[in-house]
């Protein structure tokens, strides 16, 4: 593969690995029953976390726990609201969203002040030549979520209490429990994609820095059909595709920006559409649970 | 001691009270029918005592100790196990999955391991299941058994069956009423819910009458005749069952010509306007799929299907699926009727809902059908009877001319199944032309001028002069050679 090839590739991985973290823990949330859109906020949380952390500290690993925290507790207080309180999780997902974008921009200015130089965080490290530590860590997610809700006990009762929370209640599967652990997890990774976006796309963090890549996350589950596989390829398929589009741009090739900037998005849902076929989401899905009348 | 005490149990849903000072003691060993009119409360009490309802007011004691059942988990450390009345699994995971949902399992699982022990549990109570299936595939009558096992599987001491026959084919039935005593000589305690008198004369040890909420007496069984035990429970005698239409040579109102869809191989049939054509079988028999190429859910294979006499309306078999929007009230699912009757013109004008025309025409099948509820209650406030009552309201209320009525009593009370089993009667003397497709014998006998039975797909007529349960028992068993 020549250089060109090989940049474009490392690219890819480095646009695709946010969102195949985000989406794979959005995958166990939803398949409990519980629609994260709040998870564009808790990536920003922890990117901005691992970024503050990461700045004084100089700590990779703290960083990165401070990340999967942030993202942590912010779908802690996702679920107090939804799981516990049976409110609306859209209403609720978005509001999470606008209040990560306004903390995470005031507490930067509190960290930076106007007119001081520019920290940076520390960059996660290379596990082997070529291949950063966030390819790893994907990899690994990914596999353990794989495994998890087809082969574990607790990824049946995930499962169990998306499908239809009340059957499974029914047969002493604590419902509220599931939920609250699939949300805890699906925040930690929403934390740990904000996390990769600054200790490996870049080494600072911007205001809204994610961009959408958390809807985006959300979208790819749909239209993955809830699938593991077709997920992570549509991470994959978006990343390509937003590497291709940026070197193009910065070749100047004579095609309208914004047509460029389309692409990753079209290709994406246009595949993905064609692909996934018929696959229904959990039935339960975003559906109040009333254990007793 | 007795092994359950409910006292004094109260409680009150909205404007609605369900339960009105219950009481109701379980000994040891026993097998107790709890017996009432749709409505009367009977499966909140049961749903109580698993920790799913919070009583208002009331106490509930195991073993002579005050418990706060808050859970279903709950309940079943204290070994009381339900078996709902209406579907309780979770449909899109497999057999093995919901049979072992909630037993403590290995951390890992292995597919291998899973079916290998579901499949025992199955075999061991002859339920010839793929335990790969995936429950919403499973007919209704086999998740009904499915849930029977699952609970049987779990060993516990106390045993609750909410109408657990009211979906099943006789012989089913008595497979399941033979099981109880076996399980009482264990030493099982068995709460048993059923509107058929006969069964619970058959097989249990005492009974208790709910009536309006409140347990009016709870007597010994032995003794008891089955009218009886009727008259004690609506307070009147029974009016004696009535016969089928008379054969009408009518016109042809509804034709299939070898019909074929998955499931069904080669249907023939001609119904005309005046009878009753009863179709009896074991549930899974093809019955899904003739209902639902009725419906025009499911696309014709090959063969035809005609209306001579439309309108055609469909009464459901399975009230809670495809009968009727749960999260709907009870005038927003009568307004959903397909039969495009008379009522439906008045129910719209441009286009719009006129809600105050809704509200008199539900108030109309409420009172006419004897529904407990008021016209805005959601249909899942319903009690199953009264959800039945709904679906049947709705089927005649466009007052079609063909009509399919799949196990129309089915979870009715004894006064109810024979005020509808009279009315469809009364629809064929008036003219249409009735299609019954049902798995209960009595139905079937009472209500049809002519008689098939459907078997793996494929329809039977039975002979008018060999029309007796032995023949079409055979039948639909499959023994009927000659
Ligand atoms: N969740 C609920 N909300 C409102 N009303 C309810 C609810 N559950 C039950 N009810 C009402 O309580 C009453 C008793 O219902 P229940 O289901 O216990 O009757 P049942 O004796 O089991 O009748 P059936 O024989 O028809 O099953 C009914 O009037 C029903 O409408
Ligand atoms: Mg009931």
């Amino acid at each position: 593969m020549d250089a060109i090839g090989v940049a474009l590739l490392l690219a890819t991985l480095r646009l695709s690995v946010p969102l195949a973290i985000a989406a794979m823990g959005e995958l166990v949330a939803e398949r409990a029953g519980v629609l994260n859109i709040g998870i564009e906020g808790m990536m920003l949380a922890g990117a901005f976390a691992a970024f503050a952390v990461g700045a004084t500290t100089g700590s990779v690993g703290l960083a990165l726990a401070a990340g999967m925290l942030a993202g942590a507790a912010l779908a802690a207080l996702f679920a107090l609201f939804v799981i516990g309180r049976n409110s609306d999780p859209i209403v609720c997902g978005m509001a999470i969203n606008v209040l990560a974008l306004g903390v995470t921009g005031s507490a930067y200015r509190v960290l930076l002040p106007a007119g001081a130089s520019t920290l940076t965080s520390p960059v996660m490290p290379e596990v082997a030549p070529g291949v950063n530590g966030f390819v790893l860590v994907t990899a690994l997610q990914v596999a353990t979520v794989v495994l998890f809700l087809s082969r574990t006990r607790w990824g049946l009762a995930v499962r169990a209490v998306g499908e239809s929370a009340e059957a499974a209640h029914a047969q002493g599967v604590r419902v509220l429990r599931t939920r609250w652990a699939a949300t805890i997890f699906g925040g930690v990774c929403a934390g740990l994609a904000g996390s990769s976006l600054v200790l490996w796309l870049t080494d600072t963090f911007v205001e809204g820095m994610t961009s959408g890549r958390g809807f985006i996350a959300l979208a790819l589950v749909l239209f993955g059909g809830y699938r593991p596989g077709r997920i992570v390829l549509g991470a994959l398929l978006f990343g390509g595709a937003s590497a291709l589009q940026f070197r193009l741009q910065a070749r100047g090739v004579e095609i309208p920006y914004n047509l460029l900037l389309m692409t990753p998005y079209v290709l994406t849902l246009v595949v993905l559409t064609l692909f996934a076929g018929r696959a229904k989401g959990p039935a339960d899905l975003a559906r109040p649970f009333v254990a007793r009348e | 001691m007795p092994r359950v005490a409910l006292r004094d149990i109260h409680k009150r849903f909205g404007s609605t009270e369900a339960l009105r000072g219950a009481n109701l003691e379980l000994a040891p060993g026993e097998i107790h029918a709890v017996l009432g009119e749709n409505g009367a409360g009977k499966s909140t009490l049961v749903r109580a005592l698993y920790g799913l309802v919070r009583p208002d007011r009331g106490e509930i004691l195991i073993d002579g100790v005050p418990r706060e059942i808050s859970t279903p988990r709950r309940a079943l450390e204290l070994g009381i196990g339900l078996v709902h009345q209406h579907f309780m699994l979770v449909p899109a995971l497999t057999v093995a999955e919901n049979l072992l949902l909630g037993e403590p399992l290995p951390a890992f699982l292995r597919r291998a391991e899973l079916r290998a022990r579901a499949r025992e549990i199955l075999e061991l109570y002859d339920l010839g299941l793929d335990p790969d299936a995936p429950a919403d595939s499973l007919a209704v009558a086999e998740r009904q058994r499915l849930e029977i096992v699952r609970a049987l599987a779990r060993g516990v001491g106390v045993l609750i069956l909410d109408e657990p026959t009211a979906v099943l084919a006789p012989s089913e039935a008595a497979a399941l009423l033979s099981l109880l005593p076996r399980l009482r000589e264990r030493g099982t305690t068995v709460l048993f819910i059923s509107h058929k008198l006969a069964e619970i004369t058959a097989v249990c040890d005492r009974v208790t009458v709910l009536r309006a909420g409140r347990s009016v007496a709870t007597r010994p069984v032995a003794g008891l005749a089955a009218a009886e035990l009727g008259r004690w429970m609506v307070g009147e005698a029974l009016p004696p069952p009535g016969s089928p239409p008379a054969m009408a040579a009518g016109a042809p109102a509804l034709r299939l010509q070898d019909l074929r869809v998955p499931g069904l191989g080669g249907i023939d049939l001609e119904l005309r306007a005046g009878e009753v054509l009863a179709i009896a079988g074991i549930d899974g028999n093809g019955q899904g799929p003739l209902e639902e190429v009725l419906a025009g859910v499911l696309p014709i294979g090959s063969g035809t299907l005609e209306v001579l006499r439309p309108p055609l309306a469909v009464l459901s078999g399975d009230r809670q699926r495809t009968g009727l929007v749960l999260d709907l009230s009870i005038g927003e699912n009568l307004a959903l009727s397909e039969a495009a009757g008379a009522g439906r013109e008045r129910l719209y004008r441009y286009g719009f809902l006129r809600s105050s025309e809704l509200q008199r025409v539900a108030r109309e099948s409420i009172a006419r059908f004897e529904i407990r509820g008021a016209p805005d209650l959601q249909a899942r406030a319903l009690s199953g009877g009264n959800q039945q009552k709904l679906c049947v309201a709705r089927a005649l209320g466009g007052e079609p001319r063909v009509l399919v009525a799949v196990n129309p009593t089915r979870g009715l009370d004894v006064a109810a199944t024979a005020a509808v089993r009279e009315e469809l009667r009364e629809r064929a003397r008036a003219g249409a032309a009735v299609l019954l497709i049902s798995t209960d014998l009595d139905e079937v006998l009472e209500l049809g001028t002519r008689v098939c039975v459907l078997f793996r797909g494929r329809l039977t007529a039975v002979e008018p002069e060999r029309r007796t349960r032995e023949r079409i028992g055979e039948l639909m068993l499959g023994l009927g050679g000659a």
